[in-house]
């Protein structure tokens, strides 16, 4: 038996940063927000005395626990999916602040060219530049019309960094200064200057000095104990959504958070949605929970596999290159190198992806 | 020796007896390496005034670690061969102890009793293929299980090719053979040899450099070869430093007091 709940203004699915960040600015503007959390709530204390690679790193405590649910992948059409049974590269968050929590804090903003790729690529190199089986398209937004949302998130969460020479417009500059240079980071920017290059510091998430944002939340000063990606920050000097956008929008009153709420279909009527069906994983129990606006701010996959389950949106056919749900995914790509030199370095301190 | 004070009867009166003939004739632990404070304790306990050289020798104290005892491996010759295993691949030298002093075994045997190596928090559930390359592991064993096969079949491999136990080869022997299982060349049931040699090899490295309350990185000695200091909550005044940091590593207990 499904029980139903009270209409509110706003749900969203999944409460991480995207989930955190609607709330707060939603909440904070009036709104009433439900956030359905399928995961445990989590906060700064339960990182404290836990600074353990083997449960975290190894162990990948803070990743979603696969027994009970994975993904099924294939390379080409004509695979067949099989299950992803343990982690690899690819790490899939759970829980409350959702990777936002045990991310590595790298925080880029798109180029304006990112978001105009098709339509700049033929006007620089001509149509016949684009294979015919590469599925490029503008995002339909530009860097210009994102900028001050940017800025927005930048000084939510202070991002520490410096001006990328090849990035777009700044209306801004980072509300905290770039992060402190290691003898390994001083090595590389030399090299690479002389090369002729123009290294500069990557924009961080991790503090490079205690900064207070907008909404009056605190994020300590980062303190280079390289314990981030996979764990969570026992000193708060990592900037996440359970430090900053997810009590500023509990501090409203107008937000509730409800976790282990695991919302299996978005309910719909003539295309347009109406509210969410989800499970209580405590007790079993099926709640439909109506709302004017429903958000999906789960991660990507699990968003688009709602969209389908409830029928919602054309599904991408690769054949045809029709519909749009599902289409260009796209996981991180990151590069690094690694060399061995006759000087030992203090590799084992450090903060964010590098070390 | 020391016989007729302990009134223990036994062949160990001979001087210059080896630790190898010891380890064999006590029947409690072998492998050849066993290092540290284990090795002292039961010496201590069987001979009397046998322990100060090779206590020195380790530089531990004598002391009888009573959760150093199996939990996974139910048969003692699986976890000899298990030490060996780990002995060979991250063995004693002159920049500090080996696998077996560092704790690494017994550490192998609690992982592979505990969630690694009943894969809890893996999908384990069928229908089970084999799948391609790039779709990863897709094998219905366990961990343990993957153990237990594995490091029987290395010393299945050392008895017919060798004519003797792996725990008496030699080293380029044993080497040898562990050689054949990372390439992928020894014939495993259900799941490639080199899938269990890269699980062997994670396991023995995780054995050498976890925190101490795992029971592998024995006294933090496995961190101290490396000059890695831990889980420090700060590096904030020496992340600029130009030169190498020496500090004394600081384990999660630090943290508890």
């Amino acid at each position: 038996m499904v029980q139903q709940l009270d209409k509110v203004d706003v749900v969203t699915v999944g409460v991480g940063w995207t989930g955190g960040i609607i709330a707060a600015e939603l909440a904070k503007a009036g709104y009433n927000v439900v956030g359905l959390e399928r995961g445990a709530e989590q906060k700064t204390e339960d990182f404290l005395q836990t600074k353990d690679e083997l449960r975290f790193d190894s162990r990948y405590e803070l990743l979603q626990n696969l027994s009970n649910e994975t993904v099924t992948f294939r390379n080409t059409p004509d695979m067949t999916a099989l299950p992803m049974r343990e982690y690899g590269a690819f790490q899939l968050g759970t829980g409350l602040g959702g990777d936002g929590v045990h991310w590595s804090g790298v925080t880029w903003r798109f180029l304006p060219y990112d978001f105009e790729i098709q339509s700049q690529t033929v006007e620089k190199y001509g149509e016949d530049k684009i294979p015919e089986d590469m599925a490029l398209q503008d995002w339909g937004i530009t860097y210009e019309e994102l900028e001050p949302y940017y800025d927005t998130f930048e000084k939510t969460a202070g991002i520490s960094g410096e001006e990328n020479p090849f990035g777009g417009f700044r209306s801004d500059d980072y509300p905290t200064p770039p992060m402190k240079e290691t003898p390994a980071l001083r090595l590389f920017k030399e090299t690479t200057t002389e090369m002729g290059y123009q290294p500069f510091m990557a924009p961080s998430a991790n503090p490079s000095e205690t900064y207070t944002n907008p909404d009056g939340k605190r994020i300590n000063q980062c303190q280079y104990c390289s314990y981030c990606s996979r764990y969570g920050c026992d000193f708060g000097a990592k900037s996440d959504p359970i430090v900053t956008v997810i009590p500023t929008a509990l501090e409203t009153n107008n937000f509730e958070l409800r976790t282990y709420s695991n919302v299996t279909e978005v309910l719909h009527e003539d295309g347009v949605a109406t509210g969410v069906r989800y499970t209580d994983l405590t007790t079993g129990v099926e709640y439909e929970q109506p709302a004017d606006v429903v958000v999906l701010t789960s991660y990507v996959l699990n968003n688009a596999r709602l969209l389908l389950q409830s029928e919602l949106g054309q599904p991408y056919d690769p054949e045809t290159q029709t519909g749009s749900v599902g289409k260009n995914y796209c996981y991180q790509l990151e590069f690094s190198g690694q060399g061995f030199f006759e000087k030992q370095y203090n590799m084992h301190m450090g903060a964010g992806d590098g070390h | 020796m020391t016989d007729k004070k302990t009134g223990k009867p036994g062949n160990h009166q001979q001087e210059g007896i080896t630790r190898r003939t010891f380890i064999k004739n006590t029947g409690l632990i072998t492998g050849g390496l066993v290092g540290g404070g284990l090795l002292g304790g039961l010496l201590g306990n069987q001979l009397g005034t046998g322990t100060e050289t090779s206590t020195e020798e380790h530089g531990h104290g004598a002391t009888h670690r009573y959760e150093e005892a199996r939990m996974f491996f139910k048969r003692q010759g699986d976890f000899r061969v298990l030490e060996m295993v780990t002995e060979t691949i991250f063995p004693e030298d002159g920049n500090g102890p080996g696998a077996i002093a560092l704790g690494v075994p017994y550490f192998i045997d609690r992982q592979l009793a505990g969630n690694w190596g009943s894969n809890t928090r893996d999908y384990m559930q069928g229908p089970f293929e084999e799948g391609t390359d790039t779709q990863g592991y897709q094998s219905s064993l366990t961990r343990g299980e993957i153990f237990l096969q594995g490091i029987r079949l290395i010393n299945q491999i050392s008895t017919s090719d060798y004519d003797e136990a792996f725990v008496d080869l030699e080293e380029q022997d044993r080497v040898a053979i562990l050689t054949e299982f990372s390439e992928g060349n020894a014939e495993m049931r259900g799941v490639s040899s080199s899938r269990f040699f890269s699980l062997l090899r994670q396991a023995v490295l995780e054995g050498a450099y976890c925190d101490p309350l795992y029971g592998g990185n024995r006294e933090m000695a496995g961190w101290r070869m490396k000059g890695h200091p831990g889980s420090v909550m700060s590096y904030l005044d020496v992340i600029q430093e130009e030169d190498f940091v020496e500090m004394d590593p600081v384990a999660l207990k630090d943290h508890n007091h």
